[in-house]
């Protein structure tokens, strides 16, 4: 992972773990890098770490083990509906910033069409 | 919990470093100090350190617990690595030879070479290894990369977190800020003789997307020195 040193490393490892469970990369009950071990693979402090573990536990996405630590949920189920709050999330920040442009729900349409490669 | 909060006056006979400076330090933080040249860094360290006749009031660290490393230290030339190494573990109780002698190893330091045959860079890693190899409760450490290649400074970070657990704190002097800005948490900015800023390194990137670094050059281009 590629860290950008101008932005918030929190938000930025979150979205590294969360990604990794969503695209499947990380299959649920697999077991997450320990705090320190993750700390040292990516050079970063180990309470940015924990603080990132423990927000991805309040939502759900992965469990603390008493002795053997973090693993990514096991639900298939609970991991699609967070995947689908989070897309829909960052898509209604998208749609503030489309509607402050005042751009039309034709033309973005358009844009996607042509951005995936449609005729 | 802070293991330090104090008001801090200091000066040197013709010298003002420090007018009723607040400080204020956590427990279980790595921070980062930075500041111009001359500004008090190591002065500062030097305080915390007790090396100067200054009290600062320590919380949950004991005297005896502090690891210091100052920017510029010389030991007999005449020594080997080894015996410098064996030296401290007789001296020191909280001195661990294996820590030493693992990252001694990843250093790629022969444990036989006479101190007087290491270059600026190697003594500078054998002050380091020293510091770090003290199972300590405070890490003060100053000015650690001059000399220092690449590859080398990715294993003073890795000794760093490897020491780290919540009743550790560090502070760290350094000019180069990008080396070790994603592990500290936190960054204390001497301004001038009246302010030191302690500032969260992760908020700075969140509200002015700059890193600390390019923060700090936008900061003191416009801090008048004194």
């Amino acid at each position: 992972m590629k860290i950008d040193p101008n932005k918030s490393i929190f938000i930025q490892l979150a979205d590294y773990i969360r990604f990794d469970i969503y695209s499947g990369k990380r299959k649920p009950n697999s077991r997450l890098e320990s705090i320190r071990d993750m700390a040292i693979i990516l050079e970063v402090n180990p309470n940015t770490i924990k603080r990132v573990y423990q927000v991805l536990e309040e939502e759900g996405l992965i469990y603390c083990h008493s002795t053997l630590g973090y693993f990514v949920c096991p639900s298939e189920e609970v991991i699609q509906k967070n995947k689908q709050k989070y897309i829909s999330d960052r898509l209604k920040e998208f749609l503030t910033l489309l509607n402050n442009c005042n751009i039309t729900k034709a033309e973005i349409t358009k844009i996607i069409g042509e951005l995936y490669g449609d005729n | 919990m802070e293991i330090i909060k104090d008001t801090i006056t200091f000066m040197y006979p013709n010298k003002l470093v420090f007018e009723n400076v607040e400080i204020k330090i956590n427990q279980g933080e790595i921070y980062l100090l930075i500041g111009r040249n001359g500004c008090g860094k190591s002065t500062l360290l030097r305080l915390l350190a007790k090396i100067e006749p200054y009290q600062f009031k320590l919380h949950l660290v004991n005297e005896k617990e502090i690891s210091y490393m100052p920017s510029d230290l010389v030991y007999y030339s005449y020594m080997k690595i080894i015996d410098l190494l064996k030296f401290y573990d007789d001296t020191h109780h909280n001195f661990s030879l294996d820590f030493a002698l693992k990252y001694l190893d990843e250093f790629k330091l022969n444990p036989k070479q006479k101190i007087k045959k290491l270059s600026m860079g190697e003594q500078k890693i054998l002050n380091y290894l020293i510091c770090l190899s003290k199972n300590a409760k405070l890490y003060l450490i100053d000015e650690p990369f001059p000399y220092v290649d690449l590859l080398n400074d990715e294993i003073f970070r890795n000794m760093i977190i490897n020491r780290y657990d919540e009743t550790k704190t560090f502070i760290i002097a350094t000019h180069q800020i990008n080396e070790f800005e994603k592990l500290a948490s936190y960054c204390l900015l001497i301004k001038g003789y009246k302010t030191i800023e302690c500032l969260s390194t992760d908020e700075i990137r969140s509200t002015v997307s700059l890193s600390v670094e390019d923060y700090f050059k936008e900061v003191m281009r416009y801090v008048k020195g004194d």
